[in-house]
């Protein structure tokens, strides 16, 4: 039996329901071979903590959000800018098995990154302010993820860190005129809708969710286990697609009912804004990848 | 092993390391190690106690912690907080129990200069006592009202503990410090009205005596400069705590740094204040923050043995009304506050009372604020709340323990009346933080 | 030994000193901080993640000094019941066993700083640190600690204190 401990619990976040899809899809298919247990979420370890956990074998699968492993694997998050409908392209292929070496030389098995279509259940900004270009974002505060906030930067604002439960009251008070939040992921619950104006509708990055294990449990498990783990994981991509698909279109809709508005760019300005995006945060991992591995993941992500 | 077999285990021995008269904190840390050893396996579980001891700390939600701590000690070492209780005495006339009421008022005045209850007893406790001994006032309207105004220092903000706890617990700091506003007003009214009812209906255990009158001008004079400002650091403080201008870290900051800015206006600033109230300050904090090292291991540990999932579905499972648990569930932190300190008490408990309260779909918030009125409460239960041993070192030699626990007694029961009423009227404790977002 | 016993009181108060300025830098920080937003409308970055780490410093610096001024929470319900002979026995022994765990402790810490600096591990926050940064002032605390308790148990040996008559400060 494998031990699973997650970011988040099952039911409030969606992105949550993809590590449970992916217990779900293990124990169908490796009945009488191997079994995962869910023991926890937050309430056990301290989700920033937990990366370090499965490292020192506290448990042996992890759910989250792929830039958790920021800290502790550089570059391990990188398939955020990943121009493929499965941002790791699945087990088997080179831009996967790049991810399993840069994972295992610090102890981890990587198992995969379940995302939705590209521009699908990923990072948004959202505002209290109109924006219809990245200029409109100069020296404004906003609110930001480890992974946006070096888009926020590039872009000239300011970027503050808060966990999401004070974002209610720093947005409905100004002490930040907007955050980045991946919308699929349940932005109505947590009630922003009501201190928001409006939505950039300008999709960055990937996000979704990671898939991990501790790569002693996993170098004991028998090829047979292995290979249940790596089909369920891509039936887990399969089905994550749909999944954040659904989400986001309930969670615009709930927005819009709000009274929220939908910003759309036109097409030069959301291209410069993808540009810095994606050159900010590839600034960002040239700082923390040597010069080889860059050179072969910017090879990998561009192919095809 | 069984989910309550780590359950027992943890209990007894945390109970056995604390009867060595070892620090709190390190039983805490044993026991978590010997948790450690057996579900997290070897070094690779002790790796990650270590990096749960320094994730439990460092983080700025508990910043306002040291904060307030520092804050109430310049106060105190500086004389501010003697000058606003010597203002207060001027306000009061004629009143039954006239020395009672003050303790109390002073206690709530006190209250908003500092989060936790040390110093608060004991300087009402040596100005106080001596004054009412003289006046004929007898042991239970000269101690009981003294050591009930020390809890109010806990449930006015600033108060140390509400951090703890909210951070503790997962939930918004703000929220918790603007929620005990009404509930401590509510005890200090409540505790006022008993004093005046009993001493009226009983007037010996409080003679009267003449007041000397103060010219309404001096008054004002002193109300202006010696009440006023430090009570405006405070109310600055709450205002951009409540309006979301600052967060509670950086209304905490500035609100010490304030308060040195008022102890230089009064030219009180001297070396010696300095030295003895960032001393104190430092091992205070220290004291509680080492104690809160423990705490992350300690819940981890009862979360991963499954303890935390099978108490949440005992409860859930029983079949009764979700407000007989929360009753029970004070009950037991009423029975843990007689015998060991506050922020142990919400380290044990609150790892398994929040999910159990969560499961039940009651509010959290009104949860922790009834909560911290009991802990609050603690300080003064017998036989082990700490105010009273304070008391016992300051009051007049002929005062036995007994005395002292006579005395508490009343204000242990008003206390138990005001749980009883949040419980009742939720909008109690959910009225103010509701008006926020 | 009694001058390795003013030495180590001497580094005690030194450490002591480093923590109290610590808490007032603490302060100061976070208003320069709001000051900066309020008449530059700009921030600092890292002051919030820097105050962390004080607040871990500050912790583990003092523990030993306050240790040593019984300033600690203790539970005395049995050891202050006890006679006067079993309570030093009861004190000795739990002390020795706060010696144990803190050295332990310093053990293990020392050896996850080395783990931490070995697999490279940073703490992505706004301020790109390695975490061993946190972590390296745990190992030297707790030290400080145990070399503190097994002083205490020698002071209750000698039965130069008894348990503290002084009411402990509380929260
Ligand atoms: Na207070
Ligand atoms: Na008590």
């Amino acid at each position: 039996t494998l031990k699973m401990v997650g970011a988040w619990a099952h039911g409030f976040s969606p992105t949550a329901d993809v590590g449970k899809n992916f217990m779900d899809n293990v124990n169908r298919l490796g009945e009488g071979v191997v079994k995962i247990q869910y023991i926890g979420a937050d309430d056990v370890l301290p989700p920033f903590d937990q990366p370090e956990a499965l490292v020192n074998g506290v448990f042996d699968v992890w759910y989250g959000a792929p830039n958790y492993w920021a800290g502790v694997v550089p570059g391990g998050d990188i398939t955020e800018l990943s121009p493929f409908q499965t941002p790791d392209n699945g087990p088997g292929s080179d831009l996967y098995n790049f991810m399993v070496d840069l994972y295992a030389a610090k102890g981890v098995r990587y198992i995969g990154h379940g995302a939705g279509d590209l521009g699908v259940g990923v990072h948004y900004l959202s505002t209290n302010f109109p924006v219809a270009s990245i200029d409109d974002l100069k020296s404004m505060k906003l609110r930001v993820a480890p992974l946006t906030r070096h888009f926020i930067q590039a872009a000239g604002a300011e970027s503050i860190t808060l966990p999401p439960s004070e974002i209610f009251l720093a947005m409905d008070r100004g002490t930040v005129d907007g955050f980045s939040w991946p919308v699929a992921d349940a932005f109505t619950r947590y009630g922003w809708q009501t201190v928001t104006k409006y939505m950039i509708d300008q999709p960055m990055y990937r996000s979704g969710a990671s898939i991990a294990m501790n790569l002693d449990k996993w170098d004991s498990l028998s090829p047979e286990a292995q290979d249940i783990l790596l089909k369920a994981m891509a039936e887990t991509q399969e089905w994550t697609r749909g999944w954040f698909a659904q989400n986001l279109e309930e969670q615009t809709t709930l927005m819009k009912a709000a009274g929220m508005e939908v910003l759309s760019l036109t097409p030069e300005e959301s291209a410069r804004w993808t540009k810095v995006a994606n050159d900010s945060l590839w600034a960002y991992y040239a700082t923390v990848l040597d010069a080889e591995h860059l050179a072969s993941i910017k090879a990998l992500l561009t192919a095809e | 092993m069984e989910w309550w077999a780590y359950l027992i285990l943890f209990f007894s021995s945390l109970a056995f390391l604390m009867m060595t008269g070892m620090p709190v904190a390190i039983a805490f840390l044993l026991v978590n190690m010997v948790g450690v050893y057996f579900m997290w396996g070897g070094t690779g579980g002790f790796n990650q106690l270590i990096l749960s001891i320094d994730s439990s700390i460092s983080t700025f939600v508990l910043v306002p912690v040291p904060m307030f701590i520092l804050m109430g000690a310049i106060m105190f070492h500086a004389g501010i907080a003697q000058r606003m209780i010597a203002v207060l005495d001027q306000w009061l006339g004629f009143i039954a129990g006239r020395l009672a009421v003050l303790a109390i008022g002073a206690g709530a005045v006190l209250g908003t200069l500092t989060g936790v209850a040390m110093g608060s007893v004991a300087m009402l406790g040596s100005t106080l006592t001596p004054e009412m001994e003289k006046r004929g006032y007898a042991k239970s309207m000269s101690l009981g009202p003294i050591l009930a105004s020390g809890g109010l220092a806990i449930l006015i903000p600033p108060s140390t503990l509400a951090i703890v706890l909210a951070s503790l617990g997962g939930f918004s700091v703000a929220k918790i410090l603007i929620g005990i506003i009404v509930p401590g007003i509510m005890l200090a009214v409540m505790c006022i009205g008993y004093i005046i009812i009993r001493c009226t209906l009983q007037p010996e255990i409080a003679p009267l005596y003449e007041v000397k009158a103060v010219p309404m001008r001096e008054k004002l004079r002193d109300t202006l400069f010696y009440l006023v400002p430090p009570v405006s650091i405070v109310v600055i403080i709450i205002a951009c705590i409540f309006t979301g201008v600052a967060t509670p870290t950086e209304a905490a900051a500035l609100g010490t740094f304030l308060t040195f800015i008022l102890a230089i206006l009064y030219r009180k600033l001297n070396g010696e204040v300095l030295v003895k109230g960032i001393g104190s300050a430092t091992q205070l904090s220290i004291m509680i923050l080492i104690i809160l090292t423990g705490s992350a291991g300690f819940s981890q540990l009862l979360g991963f043995s499954g303890a935390t999932a099978a108490l949440t579905e005992l409860a859930t499972d029983w079949n009764v009304h979700p407000i007989v648990l929360v009753i029970v569930m004070q009950l037991i932190v009423v029975f843990l506050g007689m015998f060991i300190e506050q922020t142990s008490i919400v380290l044990i408990t609150i790892p398994i009372f929040l999910p159990i309260i969560q499961a039940l779909g009651l509010d959290p918030i009104w949860f922790g604020i009834i909560m911290m009125v009991n802990l609050e409460m603690a300080t003064i239960t017998p036989p082990f709340g700490l105010s009273l041993f304070v008391m016992k070192g300051i009051a007049p030699r002929n005062t036995t323990m007994g005395d002292i626990y006579r005395a508490a007694l009343p204000f242990i029961v008003i206390n138990l009346v005001l749980i009883g009423l949040m419980i009742a009227f939720p909008s109690i404790t959910m009225w103010l933080p509701s008006l926020m977002p | 030994m009694k001058a390795l016993g003013q030495i180590f009181d001497f580094i005690l108060n030194a450490f002591a000193v480093v923590s109290g300025v610590i808490l007032v830098t603490m302060m100061l920080a976070t208003v320069v901080k709001i000051g900066m937003r309020l008449f530059l409308n700009h921030g600092i970055l890292g002051i919030d993640q820097i105050s962390g780490v004080m607040m871990v410093y500050m912790t583990f610096l003092g523990a030993a000094w306050v240790l040593r001024n019984d300033g600690h929470v203790t539970v005395d319900i049995v050891t202050g019941a006890l006679a006067e002979g079993p309570r030093r026995v009861v004190l000795i022994i739990g002390s020795l066993i706060g010696a144990f765990a803190c050295l332990l402790v310093a053990y293990f810490s020392a050896q996850t700083v080395a783990i931490s600096l070995a697999r490279g591990v940073m703490v992505a926050a706004e301020l790109e640190i390695p975490r061993a940064v946190n972590l390296v002032v745990i190992p030297l605390g707790s030290f400080l600690l145990g070399i503190e308790f097994i002083r205490r148990a020698m002071r209750f040996y000698r039965g130069d204190v008894v348990a503290s008559e002084l009411p402990r400060m509380e929260a």
